[in-house]
């Protein structure tokens, strides 16, 4: 029977790279969507606009680190064989390319999220 | 150990013998016979045929609801029903149709097919899956045995609080429908964690996360939607059964609660259930599209990223439901933000199945239909929603016709067309015979003419300030010819639905024979027969590339060393399928129908008193451990000192 080896020569250390690169940045989106959202809601006095931008900061870090982690397994795959349709190294470049795009899919949405912060007031 | 030892069969003969190894796997996967057969199966292809079934019951009577609704609202001061009736009905059609409906539905067509379709013979906790039927059947019955009863709910299918709450809703409607909630939501996560580990353990050998069906993927994203989304609500329900029975205080703004709490835990779960209903619906899509475009979908890797994104983004847009009670403007906006950019992931598989389209042989046949016509009608409803996903227009058409026209048009379209579509398409692999064609393009156009004619004049309607929930309204208003017309419309689609029910009892037993693939499709469950037999796959297959059977080799090979004379599967490793280990899977019982039944009784006897919680506990325990009461080992493993 012809099938894939586990990982395939891509290891663990790798796949946890490619999940980090898969993972972070809807993660880093939604915590920013969600601590914001709270720190407005709670109480509108606290959520000074220095600490919600501070939130946006950390999620701007999450998600950066979830796109370094995409972008150095897709240079580390580079020149391996395999499509995005093989297993293994396939499946592996498969996940950093997800992850490539997803970066940039949730970076436009935490601008989006970013933008109200600059013009209104947390009270307003 | 005193319990017999159960004997397993004689191996069978080495022989390289199709005709034994059929004859094995028979003999162990069949379903017992008798009543208590019936009650006691276990098997996925059965379970997701009750739960389609229930479900399509289900759509039936909240459609037959949505009729009555439609004639009183025909005319101005129409006496069809009084308001406390209305009030019941509509609640009825908005819960049977997202609790006991969509989700259950989309939930049967997953179990049903996910396991067939990544080559195994099984789901990974086959009881559990019968429990959760049972459950599900449970607050069905509940619901609709509460409004024969006269106590069917009357707050609306989101139940808002201090209505809901025990000084505006006295009696036992509102527990009622909180139970129910509690039952469904319960059922669904069972259903949701057997589709999560029979994806991620079970898939065939060759199949890596890169090569699942787009189906597969869209039953994946929506069973994690729906894990992390159901706790939301049943904690709402809990709470609001807690202060209506007990006394607590969770919604009483006058005692420290907050009633937008239930809101807020009410839409963190119902914005995402919007998604857990649409997204199998893409999968069943793509998996059309592909087949009837003779072609690979455009654009994998973005349509699966699209769906992963969209299973994400739905948690970040449920404040939206909530524009209209005055919560600060800037935590609105990020949801206005969060609510317009969901369509860039919408829209792209838009885009893909549109670019499979454009470059496909087109086979112009009934599931195709449906499909095409989903391009039309959801587009229309996601453009609305654009619309109220701005604040500034939220506010004006809130709670009016327009929202209602929307959310038709975005739930019909987005999930029934394609649906439908997918029941012409895999009905022949459910039942071995071919739906009628004729009587079949008769429903598709009726469905989409009198769809149409009900739910477009209702975003006039809801312009012209006509809100949702009214059992009637004056003459002056000049709403009544845009009614009249969306009632003749209800009707068309009553008749559309009734020659949907003529062409499948007709086929069922007149139906062309299907034979194992009729339309040359690309998934691992046409290559079984039609239906599969109880053990799935004479051979558990392997696969070498995204669309299994149009990739595979002539002598592609088969797993091997799978015993046949054990309910044994084979469990790989979740990013490449490698194979990992054999597992065995428990066979049919009846523990998950009494567990379900223990379940019934302390959810229904809590609403009228807390010693349910006792009674329930006790029956549970009993229960659960008969369920998981070890298996005693087959003589073979014992060790060699053990007495046998």
């Amino acid at each position: 029977m012809s099938h894939a080896t586990p990982d395939d020569g891509v290891g663990t250390g790798r796949n946890a790279a490619l999940w980090a690169g898969v993972l972070l940045p809807p993660f880093a989106w939604l915590l920013a969507l969600q601590v914001t959202y709270s720190l407005v809601t709670s109480n509108c006095q606290k959520a000074r606009p220095a600490l919600l931008h501070g939130v946006l900061v950390g999620a701007v870090v999450l998600l950066g680190l979830g796109a370094f982690s995409a972008w150095r397994s897709w240079r580390a795959l580079r020149g391996r064989p395999g499509t995005l349709e093989d297993s293994g190294v396939g499946r592996a470049r498969f996940m950093a390319a997800f992850g490539l795009l997803s970066s940039a899919l949730f970076t436009l949405l935490l601008v989006a999220t970013a933008i109200p912060t600059f013009l209104l007031r947390p009270c307003d | 150990m005193s319990a017999p030892l159960p004997t397993p069969p004689e191996p069978p003969p080495v022989r390289d013998d199709e005709a034994w190894e059929r004859l094995y796997l028979e003999r162990t996967w069949a379903p017992k016979k008798g009543l208590i057969g019936w009650l006691s199966e276990v098997h996925h292809t059965e379970i997701g045929k009750r739960y389609i079934i229930t479900a399509f019951v289900f759509f039936l009577l909240g459609g037959i609801e949505a009729l009555l609704m439609r004639w009183q609202l025909s005319g101005p001061e129409k006496q069809v029903m009084g308001p406390d009736l209305y009030n019941q009905v509509f609640t009825m059609h908005g819960s049977t149709m997202m609790f006991l409906f969509a989700v259950p539905m989309m939930e049967g067509v997953g179990l049903y097919l996910v396991p067939l379709m990544i080559g195994t013979r099984n789901a990974a906790f086959p009881r559990l899956n019968a429990f959760g039927y049972w459950t599900y059947l449970i607050g069905g019955l509940l619901l609709y045995g509460g409004f024969l009863l006269n106590v069917g709910p009357d707050a609306g299918w989101f139940s808002y609080v201090p209505l809901a709450g025990p000084q505006y809703s006295p009696g036992k409607r509102v527990d009622i429908w909180a139970q129910m909630i509690t039952f469904t939501e319960l059922a669904g996560l069972a259903g949701a964690v057997n589709l999560i580990v029979t994806v991620f353990k079970h898939r065939a050998p060759g199949m890596s996360l890169n090569r699942m069906p787009l189906f597969v993927w869209a039953m994946l994203v929506k069973s994690f939607m729906v894990v992390f989304a159901m706790p939301a609500v049943m904690v709402a329900s809990t709470s609001l059964a807690m202060d209506r029975l007990i006394g607590t205080h969770f919604f009483n703004a006058a005692e420290g609660g907050d009633a937008l709490l239930w809101q807020h835990l009410f839409w963190f779960f119902g914005h995402p259930e919007v998604y857990i209903i649409f997204i199998p619906a893409l999968g069943m899509l793509s998996s059309i599209l592909a087949v009837f475009t003779r072609r690979q979908v455009f654009g994998y890797l973005p349509v699966v990223l699209s769906m992963v994104s969209i299973g994400f983004i739905g948690f970040g847009l449920w404040v939206h439901h909530m524009f209209a009670t005055g919560l600060p403007q800037l935590g609105q906006s990020f949801f206005t933000a969060a609510s317009l950019m969901v369509a860039l992931p919408s829209g792209v598989q838009i885009f893909c199945w549109l670019a499979t389209l454009w470059g496909g042989r087109l086979w112009l046949k009934l599931p195709l239909y449906w499909v095409l016509a989903f391009f039309a009608v959801f587009v229309t409803g996601g453009l609305t929603g654009v619309m109220l996903g701005t604040y500034s227009v939220d506010q004006q058409v809130h709670d009016t016709h327009f929202v209602v026209a929307h959310f038709h048009y975005v739930l019909i379209g987005g999930a029934v067309f394609p649906l439908f579509g997918g029941l012409y398409y895999w009905f022949p692999k459910i039942t071995g015979r071919m739906l009628g064609e004729r009587l079949g393009k008769w429903n598709f156009w009726t469905f989409f003419l009198g769809f149409n004619l009900t739910f477009f004049p209702l975003h006039f309607l809801g312009m012209m300030g006509m809100p949702r929930r009214v059992y009637t309204y004056g003459v002056e208003r000049g709403w009544q010819p845009l009614n009249l017309l969306a009632t003749v419309g209800a009707v068309i689609m009553a008749v559309s639905i009734t020659l949907l029910l003529v062409n499948i009892f007709w086929s069922l037993k007149r139906g062309e024979v299907a034979g194992n693939d009729p339309w040359g499709a690309d998934t691992l469950e046409w290559g079984t027969t039609s239906p599969p037999p109880s053990y799935n796959f004479l051979h558990l297959p392997t696969v070498r590339g995204r669309y299994a059977r149009w990739t595979a080799a002539e002598d592609q090979p088969v797993v091997t060393g799978v015993r046949s004379d054990r309910k044994e599967v084979l469990v790989t490793r979740l990013l490449d399928a490698a194979p990992d280990h054999r597992a065995e899977l428990p066979g049919p019982t009846l523990w998950p129908l009494w567990v379900a039944l223990a379940t019934g009784v302390m959810f229904i006897m809590v609403i009228f008193t807390p010693w349910g919680i006792v009674v329930g506990g006790v029956l549970l325990f009993i229960t659960l451990t008969g369920w998981f009461w070890p298996r005693p080992p087959y003589k073979e493993e014992l060790a060699p000192e053990q007495p046998s």
